[in-house]
């Protein structure tokens, strides 16, 4: 326990040195104006930073990317209590009580509490990786291979059947995700596969240009077509700071609701694929189910703002484990965080923590020092954040097209990946109209590759009966016949039940 | 006043940076320093960033940027193991403003081996000079089973782990066990793995028996104690290994059954490597080489290479040229043929 206690705090010292500190407040700074603008998501952010990271090293652009996800809905809840509308999807649960609450004057003390949760809850997020430290080691040394893949298929399923919407139309994205990764040249089999004679596509479609045509372009035809994000002006919102301070108190006044959500949050977080908004809809429920103002709940009731905004943030805590420990993203965002790690030459996988330990630590502390640099913020200038979400769409919008062109050239200096850019931003704009799940292609193309990779290996080390090579592969097998029978089995258990009733 | 100060900063300011971002060669009658002076020179790195290779390249640009007195971009171009950077290089405007850090001895056994993609011939390239060069060490687990020569002799099954076909990661073993006469049915060669790293990792979870990084690489992971190192693949012990011994000390095999593994290890020897286009005027590459070579005498880069814990072990550009065409060139046909026959199939 000391010793991980003088790593812990040796990676502190990496930290802070001035350059890191500088991305870190830059990353901190575009957390929280992409949260706070509706519209605008953690993606966009990170799919418009991640050009920005070439020639950084390895450390400072994990530093600079993480600082500003894991910040962009404490942003959001901002907009979501002083506007009504969520800044990020996930803030959608913290507007049915943080609103009301403004709404009777008290916004102030929403903010706090808000704030407060989330600021906590990033907190606890990192504690949970804290604790998971010393065992991370056998368990990435379990997962061989075959293990890996199985998870990997595993993740793909719980994404698409978690994935809200039509089924079908998620596994599709995925398979459209899938078969981008398979452009390129295969190194194992000495393959080009789609490349069509191309020497741009030998090499492969790029997460560059594929994150930034599917989630950014979008967003800028909207933003353009629309004009302004928010039209109504007239909400008044004022707040007070004395209220605030109330507020901050509200959640140690409810500190063991607090935990709750947050423990909610992480474990939301580390499951693939359940994403954000279903953790913060799930705290929330948690906290009106166990309250005693359970009947005052919509109606401006601080508990309500308390559990979403903790869940919130102590999910990317989470989310981080199978991302670092196993190499395996379980949701877009932390796919993209996944590719920076092989934009900068970290191999994820299960070898990460045996090598970078350090980084990983860094990560860590960047989750708790972000979180407590933008509550800092949040609380001290929300009024003036607010009015962000009031920036005419046009100036977002041509302020964003022009990131978008420069990050997709200067990343390689290849005219054709704005030509992709452009020719992605189409075929997402269209998978959005028609709700397709985007976040499934990114998850599909990132470990297709992955999926590809370990299949191999797992073959020719473990033979052809690879999937029952172990008691964890034989228990991953009984998982995904689970989950892929899972809504037969519910229909069954419940006809049953029925049967038995009746 | 003000507008007319600022307009004129302006004009300065464009015709600076056009100046120097402007790059187009106009070489008649100029010599190469003269040519190279305020140039941006590209420097590219066939390999993803934070690599050993790129922080070798970046380490050294700025000295290399300082003797040409020009501006060094550092590029990583990575794809199919080097081969598209190499192929991209190769087919470039001869300008010598552009260049490359290699592993040579992947780069040559690409082009003799005939793999797919590759667009160019090895022996036309210019040869810059060798930055450095490492021996390379067998891994096994901890707790592994093999612990002499003998041990590999007697054993039934042998996993290797390895990248791709024709990297020496499982290469260097498969060599050496044609030179230990290990019959092909014996062994598994599992290929796939991301990188000497990944290969290493499928050791520690017993996944397979042994994989070979080079020496530095492998100093650095068996401190962390969950793999050893089994055996030097060289004549020489490795520094960092004292205690190990090399292959060569152990046994002597005969010529006809070594010479794979020898012709290999020639190889090895060139690995790090610099390269310019063929068909550079000849006065530009002679001033490459000279400032390759002063970069790599520069104390300030040998300090910053001994506290990365980084080999520099310089050769020229002529010195190189002339261990290829000797080593390279005196490889038959039918050895060629024979060397692709073991590293390709024989083990796989």
């Amino acid at each position: 326990m000391l010793d991980q206690l003088h790593l812990v705090s040796g990676s502190l010292f990496g930290l802070f040195t001035f350059y890191n500190l500088v991305l870190m407040l830059i990353g901190i700074a575009i957390g929280l104006v992409f949260g706070i603008i509706p519209g605008l998501s953690g993606l966009v952010a990170l799919t418009l930073m991640l050009p920005l990271i070439y020639d950084m090293d390895p450390n400072s652009a994990l530093i600079f990317l993480l600082s500003s996800h894991a910040v962009v809905t404490t942003g959001g809840s901002i907009s979501a209590i002083l506007l009504g509308i969520p800044g990020t999807e996930p803030n959608a649960a913290t507007i049915i009580d943080g609103f009301p609450m403004t709404q009777q004057g008290k916004g102030g003390r929403a903010l706090g509490a808000g704030l407060m949760a989330s600021m906590l809850g990033g907190f606890f997020g990192a504690l949970v990786l804290v604790f998971f430290i010393p065992i991370l080691l056998p368990i990435a040394l379990a997962f061989k291979s075959p293990e890996l893949f199985l998870l990997i298929i595993l993740g793909l399923l719980c994404i698409v059947i978690l994935s809200k919407g039509h089924l079908l139309k998620g596994i599709l994205s995925g398979v459209l995700g899938l078969i981008i990764s398979f452009v390129g040249y295969q190194g194992l089999t000495a393959m080009h596969r789609f490349t069509f004679g191309s020497l741009y596509l030998y090499d492969g479609i790029k997460l560059v240009p594929l994150g930034l045509g599917l989630f950014a372009i979008p967003v800028i035809i909207d933003l353009t077509a629309k004009g302004t994000i928010i039209t109504d002006k007239s909400e008044k919102n004022t707040v007070r700071q004395s209220e605030v301070w109330e507020g901050v108190k509200d959640v140690f006044r409810h500190f063991w609701l607090f935990l709750r959500c947050s423990a909610i949050g992480a474990w939301m977080g580390i499951l693939p694929g359940v994403g954000g908004t279903v953790a913060t809809f799930i705290a929330y429920g948690h906290a009106r189910a166990t309250s005693k103002n359970r009947d005052n709940f919509g109606n401006g009731e601080v508990e309500g703002v308390i559990g979403p905004e903790a869940a919130n943030n102590s999910k990317e805590g989470g989310a981080l484990l199978p991302t670092l420990v196993l190499g395996l993203p379980g949701s877009g965002a932390m796919a993209l965080l996944l590719g920076a790690f092989m934009l900068v030459g970290l191999d994820p996988g299960p070898l990460f923590l045996v090598t970078h330990m350090d980084i990983a630590l860094s990560m860590i502390w960047t989750l708790v020092i972000a979180n407590i640099i933008a509550a800092g913020i949040a609380l001290l200038y929300c009024r003036q954040l607010a009015k962000i979400a009031y920036l005419p769409g046009h100036i977002v919008a041509s302020f964003l097209l022009t990131l978008v062109f420069f990050g997709a050239y200067c990343s390689r200096a290849m005219f054709l990946d704005i030509v992709m850019v452009l020719v992605f931003g189409a075929i997402g704009y269209g998978m959005r109209a028609f709700n397709y799940n985007r976040p499934a292609v990114l998850l599909g193309f990132i470990l297709g590759r992955l999926a590809e990779k370990y299949f191999f290996i797992a073959l020719k080390a473990h033979g052809s009966l690879f999937l029952f090579s172990s008691p964890i592969a034989v228990a991953l097998d009984v998982l995904i016949v689970l989950v892929l029978f899972s809504d037969k089995l519910l229909d069954w258990i419940k006809k049953k039940r029925r049967r038995y009733e009746g | 006043m003000k507008k007319m100060i600022l307009m004129a900063l302006y004009v300065y300011l464009t015709v600076h940076f056009t100046g120097s971002f402007c790059n187009t060669p106009i070489a008649f009658g100029e010599d190469a320093a003269q040519f190279y002076k305020g140039k941006v020179v590209t420097f590219l790195v066939p390999y993803t960033p934070g690599g050993g290779t790129d922080a070798f390249a970046r380490m050294m640009a700025p000295f290399l940027g300082k003797y040409l007195d020009a501006t060094i971009v550092v590029q990583n171009q990575p794809g199919a193991g080097g081969i598209y950077a190499y192929n991209h290089l190769y087919n470039m405007k001869p300008d010598g403003l552009t260049m490359s850090i290699t592993d040579s001895a992947a780069l040559i056994l690409a082009s003799i081996l005939d793999e797919k993609g590759v667009d160019y011939d090895f022996r036309k390239f210019n040869w810059l000079g060798r930055l450095s060069w490492s021996s390379r060490v067998i891994l096994v687990a901890k707790n592994s089973p093999f612990r002499t020569l003998e041990d590999l002799m007697k054993a039934d099954k042998i996993k290797i782990a390895g990248t791709g076909k024709t990297d020496a990661t499982s290469q260097t073993i498969q060599l050496l066990f044609h030179s230990l006469n290990i019959p092909p049915e014996k062994v598994t060669t599992v290929l796939g793995y991301s990188g000497g790293k990944e290969a290493m990792m499928s050791v520690m979870q017993g996944e397979t028996d042994m994989t070979s990084l080079t020496e530095d690489t492998s100093y650095g992971f068996t401190k962390g104690g969950l793999v050893k190192a089994f055996l030097t693949v060289d004549t020489k012990r490795s520094k960092f290994f004292p205690e190990i011994p090399a292959f060569y000390e152990l046994t002597s095999p005969p010529e006809e059954r070594d010479w794979p593994l020898a012709a290999f290890l020639d190889l090895q020897r060139l690995r790090r490597g610099m390269i310019t286009s063929p068909n550079v005027p000849a006065d530009r590459v002679a001033f490459l080489r000279n400032a390759l070579a002063k970069s790599l005498k520069d104390q300030k880069l040998l300090d910053a290479a001994a506290k990365k814990k980084t080999l520099i072990d310089p050769l020229t550009g002529e010195e190189m040229e002339a261990l290829i065409k000797k080593k390279v060139g005196k490889l038959s046909d039918q050895q060629i043929a024979e060397f692709r026959d073991i590293s390709l199939k024989k083990y796989q």
